[in-house]
């Protein structure tokens, strides 16, 4: 059973959120969630979830995700049961006490640090939540990409604080480990860091905008209708205008002063 | 009304409007009323804005059955209204639809009403005898921006709890009552629960309230007539058209060009008019830089330009009480505009100089407004598609040559001079255009 309390994982530094306030330049990145057209694609959203698992969930919650929805990672109702009784829940058990049980479909992913006032005594500031992160900083998803990737460890930094090109200085560890040849993904790929990033954070894109193809294709559609309506429209209200005009000469209008 | 004969010919439709004559209420107001034959594509807005209204309340109405107005946070740190409205994004059915047919629907409400009446002040709508239907198209105004605000505030997100702390602290500008004033807004001394489900309260309410005062909007309209592009009364028959058919096809089509862009932008960038980060749940912190929605940034500007004292022989009014006053002016002068504005000739198309100024007040509401998303003490900048084009410049010693302050402080001058300075003087000395002599004679030669 995969333990969820190993926020010993990561340094000791106190890890503070990240708040807008970019510093650096935030280049676009291609993606295959942007365009009118945009769609996820399953499989890097499955390596996404792999690196949220091992680098991010120790210190950040999912707290507005269910399990069940992971089935837009087309991921099968088992492999989703079996994935959330990796996790323990917590719960208060008929006895009245504190217990935790695996989870299930319904749940949302827990979090490792379990509750804010854990996380600010264990950090000093709670790390955000993620579930709405690619939909609230400026730029979205290049913002995370650009953060993830933006680690040098060539600046000095006081104590406790590292250096990023978004932020110059932030709170938040380098999640990236030295020595990541030995590391790959359940189906045996073996993902750069960039890759990793990439896979993350169209994940992330996905766990804070989930219906996005939904909306995509159901634009599609409306908006081809509306174009039709509004021709349609149009030509009508011109057939519609000549008729009025002819009557206006002969007959007039209604009285002004009705 | 209720004398006149029932105006339809099916036997179902007759029968029933015999027993209750709303049908022909409906079909008078349709058919009787005498429309100038010469209204432009900028008239098409005020139906737009009406069904705005309409879209907007129904959107509203079912995300209410899933909110929960709570500020109480999980084990997350997420607040319960904050979740609520995630719930209504992830769980409900459709409902990813109906928070963007909302959020962005507001946007395009106040699209709607910004080129609604901006159209009016051009054509000289507001003027005699349509002064009473000008000043309930301000109330609509101040309603829809109060409502906007509760609206926003509801998330729960960072921006909601900074606008709900700073615009509630407006108010304690005014002497002697604001401190009172912001205990009844907040439901207490703080920004809490109490403030929240109030809002929301509120939040519900008022779209009500906004559509009483549509309907006494129209009513008016249909008593003093529309104004027309020529601005001159309706002379004779020649000049008039019934609403139906040819205005409703008219609007039909106007409705589906806006429509087609309001849901091109819901489908494709439902986040791009919003401010990103709130769409975090608050921590009840103040962020660094605190903006409105983009449809309240003139009026914010004016708000914050003020960072001085004003001494008038010992009675000092201090910089927030001068911006509370200047907001609140720079409403209250709408209301006035119909007496402001001493021209005979209502339509901008025969006052050449007021057209200029009236071009340099449609520049002046888009500056304020980026000077309201701007930071004060910085150098002010025009977005542009290439870039940043500057405005301004660090003049060393930390002072900023053209800081978006000074630029503020310009426009918001610019904004009131418009209405107490321009539009008064003007109509004393502008040489207008001839007029024509009724609606049918230019349209006929």
């Amino acid at each position: 059973m995969k333990s969820i309390s190993a926020a010993a994982a990561v340094s000791a530094a106190a890890a503070a959120p990240a708040i807008a306030e970019s510093a650096g330049p935030i280049d676009a990145q291609t993606w295959s969630f942007k365009g009118p057209l945009g769609y996820y694609d399953e499989m890097q959203l499955q390596h996404g979830l792999y690196v949220y698992q091992t680098r991010c969930q120790a210190c950040h919650s999912l707290g507005l995700v269910r399990f069940a929805s992971l089935e837009g990672l087309d991921v099968s109702e088992e492999a989703l049961k079996a994935l959330a009784s990796t996790y323990e829940i917590p719960y208060i058990n008929d006895d009245g006490d504190r217990d935790t049980r695996p989870g299930v479909l319904n749940d949302n992913f827990p979090w490792a640090l379990d509750n804010p006032k854990r996380a600010i005594a264990t950090y000093g500031k709670a790390p955000p939540d993620l579930s709405t992160m690619a939909r609230s900083r400026i730029g979205g998803s290049d913002y995370i990409y650009a953060l993830l990737t933006g680690y040098d460890e060539a600046h000095e930094q006081p104590e406790g604080a590292y250096y990023n090109k978004v932020m110059n200085v932030i709170k938040m560890p380098n999640p990236w480990p030295a020595d990541m040849s030995d590391f790959e993904y359940p189906d045996g790929t073996r993902p750069s860091l960039d890759q990793q990033a990439r896979d993350v954070t169209a994940f992330l894109n996905w766990t804070a905008d989930p219906y996005l193809e939904e909306r995509h294709q159901w634009g599609i559609i409306v908006v081809l209708y509306m174009l039709a309506l509004t021709i349609i429209s149009f030509l009508a209200y011109r057939v519609v205008a000549a008729k009025v005009y002819a009557k206006l000469e002969v007959e007039g209008g209604p009285d002004p002063e009705h | 009304m209720a004398g006149s004969r029932s105006p339809f010919k099916n036997p179902l439709l007759k029968g029933f409007d015999e027993r209750l004559p709303v049908l022909r209420a409906v079909h008078h107001s349709m058919t009787a009323h005498a429309y100038p034959k010469n209204l432009n594509y900028w008239w098409n807005f005020g139906s737009i804005a009406g069904i705005m209204l309409m879209v907007m309340i129904l959107t509203g109405l079912f995300m209410a059955m899933h909110y929960k107005p709570s500020v109480e946070e999980d084990t997350y740190g997420i607040n319960q209204a904050f979740r609520s409205v995630e719930h209504i994004m992830r769980d409900v059915k459709g409902g990813m639809f109906l928070r963007y047919l909302h959020s962005v629907g507001a946007s395009f409400f106040f699209i709607a009403v910004i080129f609604h009446m901006f159209r009016g002040m051009y054509y000289g709508s507001y003027k005699a005898p349509r002064e009473v239907l000008w000043i309930l198209g301000c109330i609509i105004l101040i309603l829809m921006m109060g409502i906007s605000f509760l609206g926003y505030s509801l998330v729960w997100g960072v921006m909601s709890f900074a606008a709900a702390e700073v615009i509630t602290q407006v108010f304690t500008a005014i002497p002697v009552l604001g401190d009172g004033i912001l205990v009844l807004l907040r439901g207490g001394e703080d920004v809490d629960d109490a403030l929240l489900n109030r809002f929301f309260a509120l939040h519900f309410l008022l779209p009500f309230v906004l559509a009483g005062v549509v309907i006494l909007h129209i009513l008016t309209l249909q008593t003093v007539g529309s104004n027309n592009p020529l601005g001159i009364d309706l002379k004779s028959k020649k000049d008039t058209v019934s609403f139906h058919p040819y205005y409703t096809f008219k609007d039909i089509f106007g409705l589906s060009v806006f429509f087609t862009i309001y849901l091109a932008v819901v489908a494709w960038a439902p986040e791009r008019l919003a401010e990103a980060i709130n769409n975090q749940p608050t921590d009840y912190n103040l962020p660094s830089h605190i903006v409105p929605e983009w449809y309240l940034l003139p009026f914010y500007a004016i708000l914050k330009v003020f960072t001085w004292d004003l001494n008038l022989f010992g009675l000092v009014i201090t910089g927030k009480q001068l911006g509370a006053l200047a907001m609140a002016g720079s409403l209250g002068i709408l209301f006035l505009l119909p007496w402001l504005d001493t021209s005979p000739v209502r339509s901008g198309r025969f006052r050449p100089v007021f057209k200029i100024f009236f071009w340099g007040f449609a520049v002046c509401c888009v500056i304020l407004a980026l000077v309201g998303a701007q930071t004060s003490g910085e150098a002010f900048f025009i977005p542009t598609p290439l870039g940043r084009l500057p405005l301004g410049f660090d003049g060393g010693n930390g002072f900023v040559w053209g800081s978006t302050q000074q630029w503020g402080v310009l426009f918001t001058g610019y904004y009131f001079a418009y209405f107490i300075v321009i539009l008064p003087v003007l109509g004393l000395f502008e040489r207008p255009k001839q007029l024509p002599a009724s609606i049918s004679e230019p349209v006929l030669a």
